[in-house]
Order: C-alpha cells, then sequence, then structure tokens
C-alpha cells in the first residue's frame, strides 16, 4: 500500500485537487473546497497546464439553467436558504439538483439549530421531520439511479442524521467509488469506523486520497504509529509544505504523548500558517504540560486577536488561566467553549480539572460525569473521577474508577500507579505490587512506580526484592536523573542497610557514601559508616554465613560475585523478576 | 468576579441550561381541554335553576354521581401517568365518562388543529377564569386543589412560551392529532414504522386490557401496554419522579407487579433521555439489574447514580457540604450491598469499613447503624462476636429510633439464640418486641418477616401445627399498601412451608398446586425462586424415595445440588442407603458429620441431627445395632439441647427399634408409649405409620412371651394397628413398607389361623411384590 505514494504523480495530483476544489465550490460545499485548495496551495511548486481544466466540461442542459444557478448560488452565499432552494426547483442538471437538496438541508439543519434554543422539552420526532422527507426524496431518486456522487453523499449525511448508519456507509462507500475528490464523503465515512478490520473491508476506490483516509482514520482509532508512518511518507513524498499533513502528525504525537516531538510540529505549523486556530487546543494543552508560560500567553493572545468566538480560543484561554493558576477563570473560559460547542469533550474534562483545583469535589465530579456522558471512553475523566473520590478518602470506592481508567488505557502508567496506591490504602499489597510492577513494564512516565514497589518489599519485609527494586530506581534514575533527592537518599540508605546485613561492606560502604552526598539522613548514614569500619575489623568470615543462611536465595551466590557493575548495584536487579501468586 | 458569574459557574446540562420543569405538551393541553369541558358543562348544570325559563333548545345535560367519581378518578389517573397518545386517551374516555363529554372534548380539538394557534391562546386565557372565583364556589376549581395546582402550573407554562414556542407547540399538537386520526397519515406510516396495523393491534389490546381487568383502579400498575407504542414521551419532573417511586416501591413490595425488567429499563431510558438530570432513575435502573441478577450494569448504575447526586443536591443550601459527606458515606453502603447481593463477601466488607471509616470522621450514629447491621451479617455467623455486634446494634438503633433496624436486629438476634441454644420461650418472647415495633410503625414487609422467621422456628422445634398456623398468618396478613400485596421472600417461604406440610400428609398433588402457584408469583428469573426451585425438588426427592422411582430421584438430587448444597449432599446420601449402596452412603455421611463437627454455622442445628439419624438408620439396616445407638444417642442429646421436640421423638422411635432388635421389646414399647403423642400430634403421616408399626411389632413381641389368651389378643390388637398402618403408608405412597406391612399382617394372621384373612394380605403383597420388587435385604429391616 505505501508503494502508491512513492510513485504519486504529483502533477495528476495537483490537477485532481483543482478540479475537486472546483467541483466543490460550486456546489457550496465548502469545507472540502478549503481542504482541497490548501493541499493544492501546498502543491504550489507544481506547474500546471491550465488550459484542459478550466474548459466547460458541462452538459447542455447545465447552460441553459446557467441563471438559476447563479442566482441560487448568491442567494446561497448569503445564507438565504429557502430563496435558494426555490429557485432551483424546476432545474434538471446534476449540479443544480444537488444545489437544490444541499440548500434544502441546509435551510432545515440551520432552523434546528436556531430552534433549538427555545425548545421546549427533549429533540423529539418533528426536529427531524425535515429529514426524513430529504430522505424519502433522495431515496426515490436512488432507487432510479439517478443520484451522483455528491447526492450520493448528502443522502449518506441524511442517513448518517437518523442513526441508520449502516445504510450511510454503504451509501458513502458507493459515493467515494462515483466521486472520489470529495474530501467531506471520507472524513464522514471515517467518523463511522469503530476498528482496522471494518476498514479494510469495505470496498473502497484504489484512488491517492484513499491514503489520507486511511490515516485519519488510524488516528481516530489511536492507531498512531500507522498513522505517523503515512504522513511521514507523505511528507516525504511532496507534501512537505502541506499543513494539513503537518497538523496530523502533531496531533498524532500529542495522542502518543512525545510532547516535544509534537510541539515541535506544532510550532513550525504556527510559522507556516500563522492565523490558523484549528487544532490549536491540542498546542495549548501541550504547552501546558511543557509549562512553557510565555509560548501559551503569546498563543492566547493570538488566538483571541483572531476570533474570540472559537471552541479553540476558548480552551487556549483556559489553559492559560489554568497554568496561571486562576482557576475560577479558566472555568468560565471553559464554559464559554462549551456554551459554543456542547459536545467540546476536552472541555469537561479541563473543567474538572480545574474544579480540583479549586477544592470543589462535587462541581468536578459532575464536570468529569458529563465528560463521561459525552464520551464513555473519555480515560482522563475516569481517572479524574478516581483521583476526586481518593481525595475525598475512599480508596475502596475509587477503584472502579481507576479500573475503568485502566481498561481505556491498558499501557499507561499513570492509571495503573493510581491503581497501585489505592490498592495499598486498602491493604491489598499483592494486588498493589502487580500494579506496580506492571507500571514499570509499560515505561513508567513518574518514574514513581519503581520507588513505591520498593517500599512495599520493604513494608513486606522481602529484603531482596526491595533491595533489587531500590538498585533498579537508583539506575533509572542515574540514567534519566530527573528522580526527587529524597527516595534517592533512601535508596542508598536502605542499600546500605541491606549490604551491611549481608555482610557486603564494600557495596554497602558504596552506597552509604552516596548517601551521605544527600543532605536528608545525613546522621543515620554516618552511623551506618562507622559499623562499616567496625564490621571490617572484626572480619570477613561472618558474611559467608549469612550468605548461606539467606532464605531468599532465587539468586545464586556466584552470581553477585561475578556481576560487578561500577557502582555494585545492578547485581540484585536481577532479582526484581518476582512472580506474587 | 461578579455574582452573576458565579451561579453560571455552577449551572450544567447541556448548554449550560437548566431543563424546564413543567411545560406544555399536546397531551397536557388535551387534559386540560377534558377539564375545561368538564366544569363548562357543570357550570352550566349548576346555573339551570336559575334559569326561570327552560331553554327548550339545548336540554341541559348533567353528570350522576358515578360519572362525576369516574371523571375525577380518570383525571387523578391520567395527571400521574405519562403522556398518551390521543387514541389511547380517547379510548380512556370513552371508557370511562360520559359520552357527551367526549364528543364536545373531540370538538374542541379539532378546533385546535383546524384554527391554529389563536384558539390555543384565547384558550388558555379563558382557562384562568376558571380558578377565579365568583360567588358561588362549587363553580370552580378551588386554587389549591389537584386540578387548581395543575391549571396554574400550565397557565405559567404557557404564559412563558416566546411566540416561536408558541408555533412549535401548535406544530407538535398537530402531529398529536394527526397521529390520532391514523386514517389520515398512510403513505408516511408505510415507510417508517407506525403503521396501520400496528395502531389496530394497540387499539385492541388495549381494550382487552381494560375488560380483562375489569375496573382495576390502579392503571399504571398496568402500564405495559403503553410501553410498545408510547415514543419517549416527555416527563415532566412531576411524572418522572412519581414514576421512579412508584416502580422503586413496587420492586421492594411485590416485584410481580413492577414493569417487567426489560420494559422498565426502555423507560428509565427514555426518562433519562428527556431528563438527564433526574439522578434517581439510574438508582431505579439500578435495582432493576439487582432484579436480574446484572452485575456490571448494577455497578455502573450505582456509580452514576451517587455521582449525580452528590451535586443536584439544593446548591443554595448552607450545609450543602454536609450533605455530600451524607451521600458519599451511603453511596460506599450501597456498594457493600451490591455486592453482597452478587456473594463477593470480601468486597463487600471492604466497601463496609469504607463507609464506617466516613461515618465515623463524621459522628453519623444512623449510618453507622445501618453498616453494623451490614456487618453483623458478613461476620461469622454464630459467633459469640457476631451476637454481641447484634445486641449493640439493638440497643443503639432503639436509642436512635429506627425501627427497622431494631426490629431487623431483634429478629437477627432471635435467629442466633435459637441456634445457638437458647430456651424457646426466651426466643419467642424476644421476637415479639420486634412485632410489637413492626406494629406501632406498620411495617409490613418486617411483619411477614417476623413470622416466617416464627414458622421456622416452630417448624425446628418440631412444632409442625403452629408452622402451619404462622405460615399461613404470613399469607393472611393484610400488607397491601395501595392495593399492592406484600410479595417478598417471606411470601414465598411461607407457600413452600405449605407445600411441604401437604407434601408430608401425602396430599401430593396439593403439593405441587402449591408450588405452581408459587412459580407463578415468582417466576423462575426473579430473586427468590430458588426457594421454590429447591422446595420442589425435596417434594420430589420424598415422593419418589418412597415410591421408588429412583430416576427422578438421581434428578432431583441434581437440581438440588445447584440450590442448597448440603441438603443435595445428605439426600444423596439418603438415596445411596435406599438403593443398598451402604460403602458409599457410609462415607459421604462420614465426610458430612466431619465438616458439620468441624464448623456447623452454616446450617441449622436440626441438620446435624436429621445426618445422625441417618446414619443410624444406615448402621441399623446393615445389622450394627449398636453402634447405630452410638448415632442415637447422641441425636437426642443434640436434639434436647436444642429443644427440637420432633428430632427427639423421631430419634427415640428409632431407639425403640433398635431395642426392639436386641430383644428388648418392654422398653421398646414403654418409649414409643413416651413419644407417641409427640409423633402424633407433629409428625409426617410416613411418620406416624412407621411408629405405628414399630409399636404393633413391640406388642406381638411381648405378646409370644406371654400366655396363650393374651397372647391372642396382643396379636389382634397388633393386626388391627396393622390395617391403620397400611392405609398410612399407601397415602405416602410408600409401597415397600407397605408390601413390608403386609407380609408381616399375612404372617400375624396365619398365627391367628385367619386363613381367609391371611389369603387377602398375601394376594396383596403378591401384586405389590411384581410391581416393587425387593432387591435387597437392607431396606427391610428399618424401623
Amino acid at each position: 500500500m505505501m508503494a502508491d505514494f512513492s510513485t504519486l504523480n504529483l502533477l495528476q495530483i495537483k490537477a485532481d485537487l483543482v478540479r475537486a476544489h472546483r467541483e466543490c465550490f460550486q456546489r457550496r460545499l465548502i469545507n472540502s473546497a478549503k481542504w482541497a485548495a490548501e493541499l493544492s496551495h501546498s502543491l504550489s511548486h507544481i506547474k500546471l497546464d491550465f488550459q484542459p481544466l478550466s474548459s466547460f466540461p458541462e452538459g447542455e442542459v447545465y447552460i441553459q439553467e446557467y441563471d438559476s444557478i447563479i442566482l441560487a448560488s448568491t442567494y446561497f452565499d448569503l445564507k438565504e436558504y429557502d430563496r435558494a432552494a426555490f429557485f432551483l426547483q424546476e432545474c434538471k442538471s446534476p449540479k443544480a439538483y444537488f444545489l437544490h437538496m444541499y440548500a434544502k438541508y441546509i435551510a432545515d439543519e440551520k432552523r434546528k439549530v436556531d430552534n433549538a434554543s427555545d425548545s421546549i422539552g427533549p429533540p423529539d420526532k418533528i426536529e427531524n421531520e425535515h429529514l426524513k422527507n430529504l430522505r424519502i426524496e433522495l431515496s426515490k431518486k436512488y432507487a432510479a439511479r439517478e443520484l451522483d456522487g455528491f447526492c450520493l453523499y448528502l443522502y449518506g449525511v441524511v442517513l448518517k442524521k437518523l442513526d441508520l448508519v449502516k445504510d450511510a456507509m454503504d451509501i458513502f462507500v458507493e459515493a467515494l467509488n462515483k466521486e472520489p475528490l470529495h474530501w467531506g464523503t471520507w472524513q464522514e465515512l471515517a467518523t463511522l469506523i469503530t476498528d482496522r478490520e471494518m476498514m479494510l473491508s469495505l470496498p473502497l476506490p484504489s484512488h491517492w486520497m484513499k491514503q489520507l483516509f486511511i490515516a485519519q482514520v488510524y488516528i481516530e482509532l489511536q492507531l498512531n504509529e500507522d498513522a505517523l508512518q503515512i504522513y511521514h511518507n507523505l511528507e516525504k513524498n511532496g507534501f512537505a509544505k502541506s499543513t494539513y499533513v503537518l497538523s496530523q502528525i502533531a496531533v498524532a504525537y500529542h495522542n502518543m504523548r512525545d510532547v516535544d516531538q509534537a510541539v515541535t510540529a506544532f510550532s513550525e505549523l504556527q510559522k507556516m500558517d500563522p492565523f490558523r486556530l484549528e487544532n490549536m487546543d491540542i498546542y495549548s494543552n501541550l504547552l501546558y504540560i511543557k509549562e512553557m508560560r510565555p509560548e501559551l500567553a503569546h498563543l492566547a493572545h493570538k488566538c483571541c486577536a483572531i476570533d474570540k468566538y472559537r471552541v479553540e480560543t476558548c480552551c487556549v484561554i483556559g489553559n492559560y488561566y489554568s497554568l496561571r493558576s486562576q482557576h475560577e477563570k479558566a472555568v468560565l473560559y471553559f464554559q464559554r467553549s462549551l456554551k459554543l460547542n456542547p459536545h467540546y469533550l476536552a472541555a469537561w474534562t479541563l473543567m474538572g480539572h480545574e474544579y480540583m483545583e479549586m477544592k470543589n469535589t462535587s462541581a468536578a465530579i459532575q464536570a468529569y460525569r458529563q465528560a463521561i456522558e459525552v464520551n464513555r471512553r473519555d480515560y482522563r475523566a475516569w481517572y479524574g473521577l478516581g483521583q476526586t473520590y481518593e481525595i475525598l478518602k475512599m480508596p475502596y470506592y475509587c477503584l472502579y474508577y481507576y479500573r475503568m481508567a485502566q481498561q481505556l488505557r491498558p499501557n499507561d502508567s499513570r492509571m495503573i500507579v493510581a491503581l497501585g496506591e489505592a490498592y495499598e490504602k486498602l491493604d491489598k499489597l499483592q494486588e498493589a505490587k502487580k500494579c506496580f510492577w506492571k507500571a514499570h513494564s509499560v515505561g513508567d512516565v513518574e518514574g514513581t512506580a519503581l520507588i513505591k514497589l520498593a517500599k512495599l518489599h520493604e513494608r513486606l519485609h522481602e529484603d531482596r526484592l526491595a533491595a533489587g527494586a531500590y538498585s533498579e530506581f537508583i539506575n533509572q534514575a542515574n540514567i534519566q536523573g530527573t528522580f526527587s533527592y529524597e527516595d534517592q537518599s533512601q535508596a542508598y540508605k536502605y542499600l546500605a542497610n541491606f549490604y551491611l546485613t549481608n555482610g557486603q561492606l564494600d557495596e554497602a560502604y558504596d552506597a552509604a557514601q552516596k548517601c551521605a552526598e544527600f543532605t536528608e539522613n545525613r546522621e543515620e548514614v554516618k552511623a551506618i559508616l562507622r559499623q562499616i569500619q567496625q564490621e571490617r575489623t572484626t572480619g570477613v568470615p561472618q558474611r559467608r554465613e549469612l550468605r548461606i543462611d539467606d532464605s531468599c536465595g532465587s539468586i545464586t551466590t556466584d552470581q553477585v560475585d561475578l556481576d560487578h557493575t561500577p557502582i555494585r548495584l545492578s547485581p540484585v536487579s536481577c532479582n526484581l523478576r518476582f512472580n506474587t501468586p | 468576579m461578579t455574582a452573576d458569574a458565579q451561579t453560571d459557574l455552577f449551572t450544567f446540562g447541556l448548554a449550560n441550561k437548566k431543563p424546564l420543569k413543567e411545560q406544555v405538551t399536546p397531551h397536557k393541553l388535551a387534559l386540560l381541554v377534558l377539564i375545561n369541558e368538564y366544569s363548562v358543562i357543570k357550570k352550566a348544570e349548576n346555573l339551570a335553576p336559575n334559569v326561570f325559563a327552560l331553554d327548550e333548545r339545548e336540554p341541559v345535560m348533567t353528570f350522576t354521581e358515578t360519572e362525576k367519581r369516574n371523571f375525577m378518578i380518570t383525571i387523578l389517573q391520567l395527571l400521574q401517568s405519562q403522556d398518551l397518545k390521543l387514541k389511547e386517551l380517547s379510548v380512556k374516555i370513552q371508557d370511562n365518562l360520559n359520552i357527551q363529554l367526549y364528543e364536545t372534548f373531540c370538538d374542541r380539538l379539532r378546533e385546535f388543529f383546524e384554527e391554529g394557534i389563536r384558539v390555543i391562546q384565547d384558550f388558555f386565557q379563558n382557562l384562568s377564569f376558571l380558578l377565579i372565583q365568583e360567588g358561588l364556589i362549587e363553580l370552580c376549581i378551588s386554587k389549591f386543589s389537584v386540578l387548581g395546582v395543575f391549571l396554574r402550573r400550565m397557565i405559567l407554562a404557557f404564559e412563558k412560551l416566546t411566540f416561536s414556542q408558541v408555533i412549535k407547540l401548535h406544530a407538535k399538537f398537530v402531529e398529536y392529532y394527526n397521529d390520532g386520526q391514523n386514517e389520515q397519515v398512510p403513505e408516511e406510516s408505510n415507510i417508517f414504522g407506525g403503521s396501520l396495523t400496528d395502531t389496530a393491534l394497540s387499539l385492541s389490546e388495549v381494550r382487552f386490557n381494560k375488560s380483562g381487568l375489569g375496573h382495576s383502579m390502579d392503571a399504571l400498575r398496568h402500564t405495559d401496554w403503553k410501553s410498545s407504542q408510547v415514543p419517549s414521551g416527555f416527563f415532566s419532573q412531576k411524572q418522572a419522579e412519581y414514576f421512579i417511586a412508584q416502580q422503586g416501591m413496587l420492586l421492594q413490595h411485590n416485584e410481580n407487579e413492577a414493569l417487567s425488567p426489560q420494559v422498565l429499563q426502555e423507560r428509565i431510558m427514555d426518562i433519562l433521555k428527556a431528563r438527564p438530570d433526574i439522578a434517581e432513575a439510574h438508582f431505579l435502573s439500578y435495582l432493576n439489574s439487582l432484579r436480574v441478577k446484572e452485575y456490571c450494569t448494577a455497578v455502573h448504575n450505582l456509580y452514576h447514580y451517587f455521582d449525580r447526586n452528590m451535586s443536584l443536591m439544593d446548591s443554595n443550601s448552607t450545609n450543602k457540604g454536609r450533605e455530600e459527606d451524607v451521600c458519599r458515606r451511603y453511596a460506599a453502603l450501597n456498594l457493600a450491598l451490591l455486592h453482597y447481593r452478587f456473594g463477593h463477601k470480601k468486597e463487600s466488607k471492604a466497601a463496609l469499613h469504607e463507609a464506617i471509616r466516613l461515618a465515623q470522621g463524621t459522628n453519623d450514629h444512623v449510618c453507622l447503624q445501618h453498616a453494623l447491621s451490614w456487618l453483623y451479617r458478613l461476620e461469622e455467623q454464630g459467633s459469640a462476636k457476631t451476637a454481641n455486634l447484634m445486641e449493640r446494634a439493638v440497643t443503639k438503633s432503639s436509642e436512635l429510633s429506627l425501627p427497622n433496624l431494631t426490629s431487623l436486629g431483634v429478629q437477627s438476634l432471635a435467629k442466633h439464640n435459637a441456634f445457638a441454644g437458647a430456651k424457646p420461650s426466651s426466643v419467642f418472647e424476644y421476637i415479639m418486641k420486634s412485632d410489637i415495633l413492626n406494629c406501632q410503625h406498620s411495617q409490613s414487609g418486617f411483619m411477614c418477616m417476623s413470622y416466617t422467621q416464627k414458622a421456622a422456628l416452630w417448624k425446628m422445634y418440631g412444632k409442625r401445627e403452629c408452622h402451619a398456623m404462622t405460615s399461613q398468618l404470613v399469607l393472611n396478613l393484610d400488607t397491601s399498601e395501595s392495593c399492592v400485596y406484600h410479595n417478598g421472600e417471606p411470601v414465598c417461604i411461607a407457600l413452600c412451608n405449605m407445600a411441604k406440610l401437604h407434601a408430608d400428609n401425602g396430599q401430593y398433588t396439593l403439593a405441587f398446586d402449591i408450588i405452581n402457584n408459587t412459580k407463578l408469583r415468582f417466576p423462575p428469573h426473579t430473586q427468590h425462586a430458588y426457594l421454590w426451585m429447591s422446595c420442589e425438588q425435596e417434594i420430589l426427592f420424598d415422593r419418589t424415595l418412597l415410591n421408588r422411582k429412583w430416576s427422578i430421584t438421581e434428578q432431583a438430587v441434581l437440581n438440588l445440588k445447584a440450590l442448597n448444597e448440603p441438603e443435595a449432599e445428605l439426600r444423596n446420601a439418603i438415596l445411596c442407603k435406599e438403593k443398598g449402596d451402604v460403602t458409599s452412603a457410609l462415607s459421604q455421611l462420614n465426610k458430612l458429620l466431619e465438616k458439620l463437627n468441624k464448623d456447623d454455622t452454616e446450617v441449622s442445628p436440626d441438620f446435624k441431627c436429621r445426618v445422625l439419624i441417618t446414619l443410624a438408620e444406615l448402621y441399623s439396616q446393615s445389622g450394627n445395632t449398636t453402634v447405630a445407638i452410638n448415632y442415637l444417642l447422641e441425636c437426642i442429646t443434640k436434639s434436647r439441647q436444642h429443644y427440637l421436640q420432633q428430632m427427639e421423638a423421631i430419634a427415640a422411635a428409632h431407639l425403640a427399634y433398635a431395642q426392639l432388635q436386641m430383644q428388648l421389646p418392654e422398653q421398646a414399647l414403654k418409649l414409643l408409649d413416651q413419644q407417641m403423642l409427640t409423633i402424633l400430634s407433629h409428625g409426617s403421616v410416613y411418620d406416624q405409620a412407621r411408629v405405628f408399626y414399630c409399636y404393633a411389632r413391640c406388642q406381638v413381641a411381648i405378646g409370644a412371651k406371654s400366655t396363650k389368651a393374651d397372647k391372642k389378643s396382643a396379636l389382634l390388637a397388633a393386626v388391627n394397628i396393622l390395617d391403620r398402618v397400611v392405609n398410612m403408608f399407601r397415602t405416602a405412597e410408600a409401597f415397600m413398607r407397605v408390601k413390608d406391612v403386609l407380609y408381616y399382617q399375612a404372617r400375624l394372621y396365619n398365627e391367628l389361623n385367619y386363613t381367609s384373612e391371611r389369603n387377602k394380605c398375601a394376594y396383596q403383597f403378591k401384586q405389590l411384590d411384581q410391581q416393587y420388587p425387593t432387591l435387597n435385604k437392607a431396606c427391610v429391616n428399618i424401623l
């Protein structure tokens, strides 16, 4: 599949894009037109021969109805949809017919949205009446096979709105086979796909647009690596300047929690398209995580200047206030973004976080619950709920939420650590150990799993395992250098004691020396050092005896002697392989 | 930050808009019309006498008293139920109300349909006049009556509407009306559901329901028919709350009367769609899931409810924080309950401890009491620690005046005491305490429970008649709450008791009739169904064991195994014993006994006695009378210790039989004489027959030692008794035993030289022997 792109004929693509833009624009499918234009713009280094493109390949009927179409298009642009629909009633050409139906659809949808503000009661049958009428009309035409690719798209959209997902999918596929250049159809289809197999089983046309579609679906299914592969491939083959591709790459990195890469991608995107608002909310999240305050301030300022009534803008500003610890204001902005779009999921979760900061637990719970209601798969909201209840000192109660979060993100160490902590509070230490171990093995983000595991082992008097965990922790700390000093000093202290009781005086000495570098426990360390001195003078033989007595002998003594690393700590680490029942 | 923004900060719901509490829907509009027309007609009726000259053209119509009553009841039902379709409404009106009223009602609706919003607005304007008092009080609706409140609410809701909303209301009304006149929309319905056949069906169904149920007072209880047709109708706050409260009550009180789980779930979804802010709906859904033992949904719903509930409580009250705490505590407590229901004891305890910790943190004694009553339930049964907990629960909850917890605690403690071997009189006296409380607070559920427990205690103590009486009392108790009788676990147990009692008397068909009735009242998927299931299997077992249909017996044991493990084990051993498979029976019984000696807290004390008796039987059947005696004596000691009178009597009878076998008939007879009264008054028909049989044999054995005349009279007396015994065994369908007795009788007749009688008996024996051949010797040598 990948091979398609290396042999891409950019000239052909460019021609396709130009044509796609023209077709979409004439039908007032503005978003698809915009997308085509953006992509076409990124290929501006390709020079086309415009002569064959600009000629009119339209039929006789179109020329006859030209006046009506022009009039209708103008009304359409002026947002007078009913009027537009009326003047196209008699027209026969496919383009005019599409515009007619589209205008009708838009008119009713607009009315629906306008009425929503003073609706009484829940949405009911009447509100979807117009969709049913459209469906009847379109299905008649469909049965007579009179629909072109665009009309099929409209038919699909109507079906989708009526929750007839299966039918809608079939229609979209058919529309794509007729009109592969219409990005809107691909997009609608992408939202309906729930897994990879489903996508691969669809009989889609083998068009170059399919690659973009597949990548988009991968992003939505959180298969970020696969998506990135496609996008990088595209980048290499001539789409390097495409803002669309770049933004998608950034989003993919963000989903993978690769913050630095994502930030670079976004800042590059900013340079290319400084007045862009799409995806800026994600960018602000990233900046928030990195605590890049000046950049975030700058971004907020700019977004506000561009358009302050956009969901993204509100979210950016909310994030900014949150970073400044002005949580009330942050909430206010998140709420504004929800007013602009009630289905904007991220704002609910973020609002929950803000309430948490404000110590308003019940409001936080409410916000998180709302987020879950909008999307049950929002792991952050589940996690947030868990945290809330943990703060309320209900460790058993919060287990449920952490479990849900962990189910949704099986490989996210944060959830597992949280789960482990909850278990620890409930004195279910075996489960807690399992959790911390798992968190360590899936790649611990916060680096707390190991130290917690070690402390647990210490609590259970599993000395060898504890020492193993501590030394592994120190190894990690030395590699990454980001861990807290307190933990490190404690780890060294424990190791020093451990080696001392085991009679490994050299190792004990090393560890104690290291420990002495930290300010905490300095007195105790001195005591240990003195004891080591004492042991040294009394002699070595004692050590052997202790060794033989050691009941925790999952590791042979030879191995300990053989394997010497500079800090002489790692040998025990192989003991970390533990299997709790 | 301004105050305005502050309030904005805490409003939730989609689009940050609080959903309206009440609104005008087409259905309510129709109700308003109905009320209006009624009062207009009534007004005319009242004014009529004042008009001197009777109006010739229009005879004044009047309502009879029944019509008035019907109207009031119908209106009340309609106000409380959810929105109906026009068709259904019309049927209701036509069935219950004056036909002229219905016609004017229809006319007015048509007017609305044809004339549009002007008429509707005029109508609402006039509506307020109904409420204004003008001289005569009967002429108007009181502002504070049910109807008055409804009218005022509607007027207010209508006043609030903007012009475009009024238009929308009209559009909805048009649809509602069209839907009612179904023949107008054929071509649309062909394409999208709601077809003609559907509507015809619904109509007939409604009719059927009406006629089938006669003058049922409570329409809501039989709302099944509505579910399939009503689209997700609008629930006003009141309607939804009423619905939830009612269904919740029914689920607790009488599960059968509530909607079926599936329908109920659909309805809950409807409510949530219309009013996502009603947290109680989640709780109802939780209860519904519990009912069908659906763990996952139950958990999700429970958590959802408490998440929602916490923040939806009055946000402006000052003690919000405190209320949230309370809510949290009960959330943990409910979680414990949930886990208990699904048998996860450990999880249940963990959640319970959390609840206790939270409650202790804030000194919430009421919550602590609830937790305590769960704690003694979760703790090891029968231990002194548990008893201690119960005692504390009882004293503390009566101090805090929590009658149901006190009552529950008293009952648990009584049970505990009974198991621990306290004097029966003291146990019953203690239970009386709970009865008094139940009576004072008229808690019908607890009353049933108390009676059932008493029945169980009587049964354990071996007082059959008292057992029968208390079981029947449960069934006769007036437990109706708004015309719905209590139908919970106690009722099921009582019914099973009755079935068993009949089976003991050999009235097997009656017993199965009762079981079948129980099946109807507690369908197999419900919570308490396991009770009648095990009861049915036990009766089947007893019957087929006696009439030797062993394939069914085996099946019964297998079935029982899923429901009641120890019981099934014992019965399996009995079956093995009867089949002559002595070794496996012995090993099973020994295993069972060992288990009981280690820990007998799970079963009632009489269970162990039964095991001992079975063991003794087994030994005596295989000729080891001396060993059997040991077990019998142990059984007698145990029964005395626990005051199990009947058990003691039966064990004594077995002992007498053993004595008979050891050539000590005089002592055996003495022993039997002692126990005869108990057996005759409280034993099952089979037991009575066995004891009589033994008695007769003892008499014969004594007679054999005495003079000839005495011997003859003894033999004659024995023969007479045996006639009775044969009859009793026949009723119990114990044909093997009948055969045995007949043989013995024939021998006696032979001894007496009554040839013809002897031959008769022998003939009967021959017939039975062909049907039920004796295959092993063990089954003959038995009490």
